[in-house]
């Protein structure tokens, strides 16, 4: 079965496993920041015009927390980690911890990017989320 | 440095904060407008411009500004509808403030007003069915709660200092009769409620709530007819989230720079205020802006708050009415809410829960990002 991306985030989907997962992103062809998803102009310097990239798999947890109450519309059961991952070329991103007991997720812990599967299908292709684990663990 | 003349507060009312089920809008806006004019002491004919914060629970989504002042009267007053999330009321207190400085009128009426469901906030929106919303991400206790698990790590703030924030207003809002929940909590019991997201245990969630707030301005030299003894909005200053390429924005929004603008305005420092109400819609709300207020140094909220600092009879008493905690939080009508308790406050009319010797008053009310302080004098 083939594999899309969840609606709302833009990542890429390797079609071996061999390969690193990866957020989309754009870059300010001028400052070189970078920024998750689409922008089209830089907040560091007022560029009108980013280039698309891709976003390092690797960052830490800036800041996280445990969801005990499940939110309405959520597909995840609590309880569940939370984190706003600092990426190593710069970017904040928010999205869930996986792989890790969630007495062991901590402010600074050293993560990478790995694909969550929503056990959910559209239009015959299952449908991927984007999860952060601790760095080192296999995909 | 002030803002150019005098803006006072003329008059201050609310319906009571709680659940309201056979009320309408209509009905929570107008009780608090009478009581405003009551207290002002002057007729709604004499309002010169209309303004409405309220974000859109139940009800009807668009021109209900309009609908909420004819109740009271129709004399042909421009209406305005302001929303700022959580924030509406107090930024549209601050164009009102502007309406009236900028002597375009004399006087203006702002009404804070909400009706919500019960439950954890849709923050998304309903029906949104993407990443946010799916994997659980949409959570406003959550924000709240990494703000805190960050403290946490920096400083080492404890759980208890959170939970602390809680025991606090509940005691402070037994003394306020429009406050939804009038009851007393103990640390332990705090502590022991349903963990929402950590270190958040439920008691340290604001509700969600119906009721409405209203607050009339004008200028001195209106005031001068009604009153010898005017509280002043002396400065007041908004903001929205400032772009770090190292440091992703903590808190709703920049509260720091935001008061240091309103403090120079007014020409006061965070050592002059004596009566704070601040954006305690979960407990960390309390203990991370005291800091950025300058109240404290940074780390320090955790300690102070456990020690008693914010307390009625500590050294920055913060939140007298009971706060978002337990006032309640009926999202337009919060700003309206806490400019009413400082006023009461600076008056001398707070009976149990009055603050002594307080003549400097500040609000800081927060929306998603946006905030606004505001500083108030006697």
């Amino acid at each position: 079965m083939s594999a899309i991306a969840i609606r709302g985030a833009a990542f890429t989907i390797p079609a071996s496993a061999s390969e690193r997962p990866q957020l989309r992103g754009t870059v300010c062809p001028a400052c070189g920041a970078r920024f998750p998803g689409r922008r089209a102009i830089c907040l560091a310097c007022g560029r009108r015009g980013l280039d698309d990239c891709l976003l390092s798999p690797f960052g830490s947890i800036w800041t996280f927390t445990i969801v005990h109450q499940k939110p309405p519309g959520a597909i995840i059961e609590p309880p569940y980690a939370i984190a706003q991952v600092k990426l190593d070329d710069g970017p904040v991103v928010l999205s869930v911890v996986t792989g890790v007991p969630l007495a062991e997720v901590r402010v600074g812990l050293p993560v990478e990017m790995a694909l969550y599967d929503t056990g959910r299908e559209e239009e015959g292709s299952r449908v991927y989320a984007f999860a952060f684990q601790p760095r080192g663990e296999a995909a | 440095m002030s803002q150019g003349d005098d803006v006072v507060v003329l008059g201050a009312g609310l319906h009571p904060f709680g659940r309201f089920p056979t009320l309408t809008l209509d009905d929570l806006a107008r009780e608090a407008a009478l009581a405003a004019l009551s207290d002002a002491g002057i007729e709604f004919r004499q309002i010169e411009a209309g303004f409405l914060g309220r974000v859109g629970g139940t009800g009807p989504p668009v021109g209900v500004g309009m609908r909420l002042f004819a109740e009271l009267g129709q004399h042909g007053i421009p209406i305005t509808n302001i929303e700022l999330a959580c924030g509406s009321s107090s930024r549209a207190l601050m164009l009102a403030a502007d309406s009236i400085r900028a002597g375009s009128v004399e006087t203006a009426m702002v009404i804070g007003v909400e009706k919500m469901e019960r439950g954890m906030l849709r923050v998304g929106g309903v029906g949104n069915d993407n990443y946010t919303s799916l994997m659980g991400l949409n959570v406003m206790p959550a924000a709240y709660a990494m703000m805190a698990q960050r403290h946490m790590a920096e400083y080492g703030t404890k759980p208890e200092h959170f939970a602390r924030v809680s025991v606090k207003s509940h005691r402070n809002a037994m003394d306020n009769p429009y406050a939804q929940y009038r009851v007393p909590v103990t640390l332990e019991e705090v502590l022991a409620s349903r963990m929402v997201c950590e270190p958040l245990t439920l008691y340290q969630c604001c509700p969600t709530s119906d009721g409405a707030s209203a607050v009339i301005l004008c200028s001195a030299s209106f005031a001068r007819k009604y009153t010898t003894a005017p509280v002043r909005l002396r400065a007041w200053a908004g903001g929205s989230p400032v772009y770090s390429p190292d440091r992703p924005p903590q808190g709703e929004g920049p509260t720091g720079l935001v008061a240091r603008r309103a403090y120079a305005m007014a020409g006061v420092g965070p050592e002059d205020v004596r009566v704070t109400q601040v954006h305690d819609a979960f407990t960390p709300g309390e203990i991370l802006t005291i800091e950025e207020l300058g109240y404290v140094k940074p780390g320090e909220g955790g300690p102070f708050v456990w020690e008693g600092g914010t307390e009625i009879t500590g050294r920055c008493p913060v939140n007298t009415d009971g706060g978002l905690l337990s006032r309640g939080h009926p999202m337009g009508a919060t700003g309206g809410a806490m400019v009413t308790e400082v006023v009461r406050q600076l008056r001398g009319q707070a009976g149990a829960r009055q603050v002594v010797g307080a003549r400097v008053g500040l609000v800081q009310n927060a929306g998603i990002g946006g905030v606004n302080v505001l500083i108030f004098d006697t």
